[in-house]
């Protein structure tokens, strides 16, 4: 497609020829139609973001905003352009905040997160991010604008559109802006740390207690080394108890589990890793899949403490997948759990499953022009 | 009618499991609890077992036939009517608990299992599944899923959606297919998703695997009584504001009051013009900080009595109450309608001056109870069967309420599906390209379009079109 075709939609300026790559800026649903328009006919192969082996990439940043806040409503549509980080300085002013807690919050959009089915370290506790949408646009395969949903925080009317882009990698489409539903700011924010993966596993148990609350397996490499003051720890891993709510209710955990009360002075947004770790302010900034990396060495100390699988399974919380890219480690990891006599079911697809996904691309994507289906 | 050759292979089929084809079960079997439509099936089968559906699902593809899944009946919007004729296929009968995993907190069941035996076993492990509809000791939880239903305590913890780990779906010729799981979720469509809340046109669900969530250590539950209906509407959106979240929070008007205190005698204030029931849960510091807190905000809007219950007795006849209300609006009226739309959680006194409104320009009673931390209104429009003024008006009433709930930028439905009954109103709330997308989703699970036809999309006659529903409305 020629640069000149791309500019004549949304001006000059905005279009970037870098070899065969063709990245747009999108200032709007409209200006996303029309481009989308322009792949369909002329056969572009295209996506949002960087999926690698496209053509044209649509780049939602400049539009990543917030639209409209209802305030009463605690509802909002935002751009999916958006940072969860940009959202979050917007939406502080308002006292308010999405809850989740996603990683890489200042890099990924919030539509790479849902695309990807990042649903942030707070969704066992909050609800992810599938649950926190209320509803979306989207432009598809056929250049076609469909909406999801309405501002309302429940809705059964029709098929949700949401969940079928959900997790899918943009394979049906390009998700626009989104209907999120948002929460007051918590009184208190709460991470703790266990620096020992023994320690961790006796904690989990106990935190699986804790309302609101997700506790996250994670390897100390993932916390950013600017942000933190001092977080100790081998690098086995540790083990991270995200909470918040009252600040009645946080300081009671926080003396439950780790035996230590939290610094008033800290700021309201920030915890703090106990005093085994060494007391000090961090922040998550990965995605915590990658935890699957260190399995053997979590397998180990659950095994030393008389402790099954079953117990990372339900920390884990359903949040994290199996990456092709850590192949490897997710067969090691089901190998492991087989042979621990785990009921669990493992994760084969579905031939059913598969065929029902293949006509869903063959109708939303009948030109195969939206990066591939990933598998499920 | 099933011809008689026909009749045979499906006895065959059930190897001894009940099938009913003669007029008075037919006619048992040809209505939910949507008060306006009534259609036969040509049979009735009951399965007992997940090999029995499939078979008789894929001879149901094999003859062409249309089939419909039907729990107990007690839906709300003729989800399980077989509005293009065919097999009703029971779940009454696969209703067993397989299995209940405290440590992994989950429960695999068959779908014809009631809602509150369910949630009476996970007790026993101090665990509870979160959805509870007001029909939860009938309702099964093969209908929560089909439906994605709620209930009051769905506002903390979410609708079915959330607690469906997995499904093991019946679908295209007979086939069945696994969605979701223990496993961890992988990327991909997310077809279990998708499946839940499809309103049964997806496939038949014959086992489910359910998130169970723990009791909470601590629970309060208030009434709150006001003098204008108003007043609660408006400290509804305050409460939340102020940042709790709790457990559930409904909204009575005073003629569900009155209903309910006549059927009753709860001892509800009959002068109140609304109350709220509020239920804060968590863990003790948590809720005595949402408790002092939902007592300011509901003094600062002019509650005349706060009066929390004081033992597990008293909040169980609250509920009681609250959940008895339909009941109780059946003993002042003949019939009445359970509307189902949603507004934004601010525009709740909007619309419930918009139902007094209808109320009045109809002369129809019209009683009200709202999950309003959702927004989600249940307005109960009162009418005798037999007075066709009465239907006419009673159909006209439930249309324009739903209309402005759609004109508040809300849904014509919150929990009860939009089955036969709102088929009309999605043309409103969607464009040609949304439902276009939402028939290729349909179509993807269904391709020949033989489970459950006719139920939530518009038909080919267009996104008004209601004929099929037209000829069953009591002229």
């Amino acid at each position: 497609m020629r640069p000149s075709s791309l500019e004549a939609v949304v001006g000059q300026g905005r279009v970037h020829v870098q070899g065969d790559h063709t990245r747009v800026e999108i200032a709007g649903r409209e200006e996303a139609l029309r481009v989308a328009e322009l792949c369909v006919a002329t056969r572009t192969t295209w996506c949002a973001g960087n999926a690698p082996g496209r053509a044209l990439s649509l780049d939602l940043r400049p539009a990543g905003k917030i639209m409209d806040l209802w305030r009463e409503d605690l509802v909002l549509r935002v751009g999916a352009g958006a940072t969860p980080a940009r959202l979050d300085a917007e939406l502080e002013p308002f006292g308010l905040c999405l809850p989740l807690e996603l990683p890489m919050p200042d890099q990924f959009t919030l539509g790479a997160c849902f695309s990807r089915a990042e649903n942030g370290l707070s969704a066992p506790a909050a609800g992810g991010l599938r649950e926190r949408c209320l509803g979306l646009l989207a432009v598809d395969g056929r250049a076609r604008l469909a909406k999801a949903g309405a501002r309302v925080v429940k809705n059964v009317a029709g098929y949700d559109l949401a969940r079928l882009h959900h997790g899918a990698h943009g394979a049906f489409g390009v998700v626009l802006d989104f209907l999120l539903r948002v929460e007051s700011r918590p009184e208190r924010k709460l991470l703790l740390s266990w620096p020992c993966a023994h320690d961790a596993i006796a904690s989990g148990l106990e935190a699986r207690r804790a309302p609101r609350a997700s506790v996250e397996p994670l390897q100390q490499l993932w916390f950013d080394p600017a942000a933190s003051l001092a977080v100790g720890g081998p690098a086995e891993g540790m083990l991270v108890l995200h909470h918040q709510g009252w600040e009645s209710s946080v300081r009671r955990w926080s003396v439950e589990l780790a035996g230590d009360e939290v610094p008033a002075a800290l700021p309201r947004d920030w915890g703090y890793a106990n005093a085994q770790a060494g007391q000090g302010i961090f922040r998550i900034t990965c995605a915590p899949r990658v935890w699957f990396l260190h399995w053997p060495r979590w397998r180990r100390a659950l095994g030393e403490a008389g402790c099954g699988p079953q117990l990372l399974v339900d920390l884990l919380g359903g949040r994290h997948r199996l990456l092709l890219s850590n192949v490897d480690a997710a067969r090691s990891f089901f190998e492991e759990l087989l042979a621990s006599g785990a009921r669990w079911v493992g994760a084969p697809i579905d031939p059913g499953a598969q065929a029902i996904a293949l006509r869903l691309k063959r109708s939303f994507d009948p030109h195969d022009l939206l990066p591939p289906l990933p598998h499920r | 009618m099933l011809e008689p050759s026909a009749r045979r292979e499906l006895v065959l089929l059930l190897g001894g499991d009940p099938l009913f084809d003669d007029p008075s079960h037919r006619r048992v079997y040809d209505a939910d609890a949507y008060a306006f439509a009534g259609i036969q099936p040509d049979a009735i089968v009951l399965p007992s077992t997940a090999r029995c559906v499939e078979q008789i699902v894929g001879w149901c593809h094999r003859q062409g036939i249309p089939y419909v899944a039907r729990g107990a009946g007690t839906g709300l919007s003729g989800g399980c009517l077989t509005a293009e004729g065919g097999i009703l296929i029971g779940t009454a009968r696969l209703n067993r608990i397989l299995e209940i995993d405290p440590f992994e907190r989950v429960a695999r069941v068959e779908p014809g299992v009631v809602n509150t035996q369910l949630n009476r076993r996970a007790a026993r492990h101090g665990l509870s599944f979160a959805p509870d509809p007001s029909s939860q000791n009938a309702c099964t939880v093969g209908g929560n899923f089909a439906e994605n239903s709620g209930g009051p305590h769905t506002l903390k913890n979410g609708v079915t959606l959330p607690h469906v780990l997995g499904v093991s779906l019946v679908g295209e010729r007979g086939r069945r297919i696994e969605l979701g799981g223990r496993h961890l979720p992988g990327s991909g469509a997310d077809l279990l998703a998708l499946s839940v809340g499809s309103e049964g046109c997806a496939g038949i669900a014959v086992e489910l695997l359910l998130r169970l969530i723990p009791l909470p250590t601590a629970v309060e539950t208030f009434l709150i009584v006001y003098d204008e209906l108003a007043d609660a509407a408006r400290s509804v959106s305050a409460m939340v504001a102020a940042g709790i979240l709790p457990a559930a929070m409904e909204l009575i008007d005073q003629v569900m009051l009155r209903a309910v205190e006549k059927a009753f005698s709860f001892g509800f204030p009959l002068d109140a013009g609304g109350v709220l029931i509020v239920e804060v849960d968590g863990e003790a510091e948590s809720v005595a900080e949402d408790s002092r807190q939902l007592r300011a905000v509901c003094e600062s809007f002019g509650a005349r009595e706060i009066r929390q219950a004081a033992t597990e007795a008293e909040r169980a006849h609250l509920w009681k109450a609250r959940k008895h209300s339909f009941g109780a609006i059946g003993r002042v009226s003949p019939n009445y309608a359970t509307q189902d739309g949603v507004v934004p959680r601010a525009s709740v006194p909007e619309i419930v001056r918009c139902i007094r409104e209808t109320s009045a320009r109809h002369d129809i009673g019209i009683g009200t109870v709202i999950h309003a931390g959702d927004g989600n209104i249940h307005p109960c429009v009162l009418f005798d069967n037999r007075k066709p003024e009465q239907v006419k008006a009673a159909l006209a009433a439930s249309a324009e309420i739903l209309e402005r709930c759609i004109e508040l930028e809300g849904s014509p439905s919150g929990e009860h599906g939009i089955g036969l009954e709102k088929r009309r109103f999605m043309g409103r709330l969607f464009g040609f390209d949304d439902l276009a997308a939402m028939e290729e989703i349909r179509a993807s699970f269904d391709p020949s379009g033989l489970c459950n036809p006719g139920k939530v999309l518009p038909g080919p006659g267009g996104c008004g079109e209601l004929r099929a529903l037209g000829r069953q409305v009591p002229q």
